[in-house]
């Protein structure tokens, strides 16, 4: 299994943080952005940096430090500067996706806001005051699907497949590279994702930044019960590939698609069948056996450790 | 051969009045234009701004008017390689022939705005330069209308007076 993080050295992160912050943060050795996890920063805030199982303050002369107070401490203007760069100095275009709380940067690397919101009948009609940001940095691990990808396909037909796991233990990762060997990596199926939060295939401006694939569409940034529809319609696929299902418009999407011929390939957070079995209308889809195959994963041996295919 | 020297020095006198008028009052002409064009880029812009969903640079790089176009590109690069609109605009504007007076300082103002952060804001800032332009530009034309002649029929007769001088 090979872990990449996406064109790092083709877009260096560093390039959408603002004045002293990216003088800071480009003292840091390179090396370490292929572990890294998380950039962290705000207002008056230490500087940090998160790892798989740990977190470091970050000096103004681009050191680690355990202690808070001898961090570099990012200001107002750097926190401002750095969301007007990861905006391509428009903000005003990008309002809507800032709703959502979250920008998706080239190369697949996720921004996520903090601000003071402005509300309208409940609903939030723009953001200002940006107090703090988190960048989480997009990793690929290709060959993570091999050991199961023959348990979900014979090459000729794929089994309706649900993958089940709590937060943080791989979801993602492994549909992402289900979608890769289905759509050109192993086999030649015709696959499609729905990527309602540009995590799957890491889209920007039309480019996917994760490899999922040469025969592989994705319909990015789309609610995911209307993407399974539109796709459906749209590009006849063999198979739909999606995360994180529950709403009951998913539920729907997918009898829709099942009675279509077409097959799903999907996840659930849970910690095995019996308790995504109580999550209401998806609980109906699992009772009704319309998932041939289920993947149960868990964290015990880290990240991705694939307890269960049956 | 003195005589020779005398009327050759006289006639490069002459040339160099006559040129230094010509300058003057091309520059008031340039000034007019840029002026002018940076009116109409910016109607461009708004619309841009307003009816779609381009970024600053996008929408920069498709301005294309003559005497314009090199500066809102060269901000437009500057910003895809990661400085703020407001320098990257600021660094461009020497390259705006003709500009004289206010029109830097109006310019610097822009620039700032351009930090807006809602579309409103950017639409605002954009009026707003609208209206100083334009009012710069009434007064370039005046004065190009008022000088420009000036210039060159004073570069012409200060020419020929140095010259009769000399000669």
């Amino acid at each position: 299994m090979v872990v990449t993080s996406n064109s790092l050295n083709e877009r260096p992160i560093t390039k959408y943080l603002y004045g002293e912050l990216r003088e800071v943060m480009e003292k840091i050795d390179k090396s370490i952005f292929k572990e890294l996890v998380e950039i962290r920063f705000g207002i008056d805030k230490p500087l940090c940096l998160f790892f798989q199982n740990s977190l470091v303050f970050i000096t103004k002369n681009g050191e680690f430090t355990d202690d808070y107070k001898s961090a570099f401490y990012t200001t107002k203007e750097m926190v401002e500067g750095s969301l007007q760069l990861m905006c391509e100095n428009s903000i005003y275009a990008m309002s809507e996706k800032l709703k959502s709380g979250f920008l998706t940067l080239p190369g697949g690397h996720r921004a996520g806001i903090c601000a003071h919101t402005v509300c309208e009948g409940g609903k939030i009609v723009s953001i200002r005051d940006i107090s703090a940001i988190s960048i989480r940095i997009a990793h690929q691990c290709i060959g993570f699907a091999e050991k199961i990808i023959d348990e979900i396909t014979d090459g000729k037909h794929i089994k309706n497949t649900l993958v089940i796991s709590p937060p943080r233990c791989g979801k993602t990762t492994l549909l992402r590279d289900i979608a890769r060997l289905l759509g050109g990596g192993k086999f030649l199926f015709k696959t499609a994702i729905v990527d309602e939060r540009s995590e799957i295939a890491a889209m920007y401006k039309g480019k996917a930044y994760n490899d999922v694939g040469f025969l592989t569409v994705v319909m990015d940034n789309c609610p995911k019960a209307e993407g399974i529809l539109m796709l459906l319609r749209s590009m006849t696929p063999d198979v739909i590939i999606t995360d994180e299902i529950g709403g009951d418009d998913d539920v729907y999407a997918i009898r829709n698609l099942i009675n279509a011929g077409v097959k799903i390939i999907c996840s659930c957070h849970g910690y095995d069948e019996e308790d995504a079995s109580r999550r209401g209308r998806l609980g109906e889809l699992i009772k009704q056996r319309i998932f041939e195959k289920i993947i149960i994963l868990s964290a015990r041996e880290g990240v991705g450790t694939i307890e269960r295919v049956y | 051969m003195r005589g020779f020297i005398k009327l050759f020095g006289a006639g490069l006198t002459f040339v160099s009045c006559f040129m230094i008028g010509l300058y003057k009052s091309h520059k008031l002409n340039e000034r007019r234009k840029t002026l002018m064009e940076l009116e109409n880029s910016l109607s461009l812009l708004e619309t841009e701004i307003e009816s779609s969903i381009v970024t600053l640079p996008q929408a920069f790089s498709r301005i294309k008017a003559k005497s314009v176009k090199e500066a809102f590109l060269s901000a437009a690069k500057k910003m895809q390689q990661g400085k703020r609109a407001d320098s990257a605009f600021i660094s461009s504007i020497p390259m705006l022939p003709g500009l004289a007076g206010e029109d830097e300082n109006v310019l610097i103002s822009f620039a700032r705005g351009l930090l807006s952060i809602d579309k409103e804001g950017q639409i605002r800032n954009i009026k707003l330069t609208q209206k100083r332009i334009s009012a710069l530009r009434a007064e370039a034309e005046e004065e190009y209308k008022r000088m420009g002649k000036l210039y060159k029929q004073g570069g012409v007769l200060a020419g020929i007076m140095v010259a009769i001088i000399l000669y």
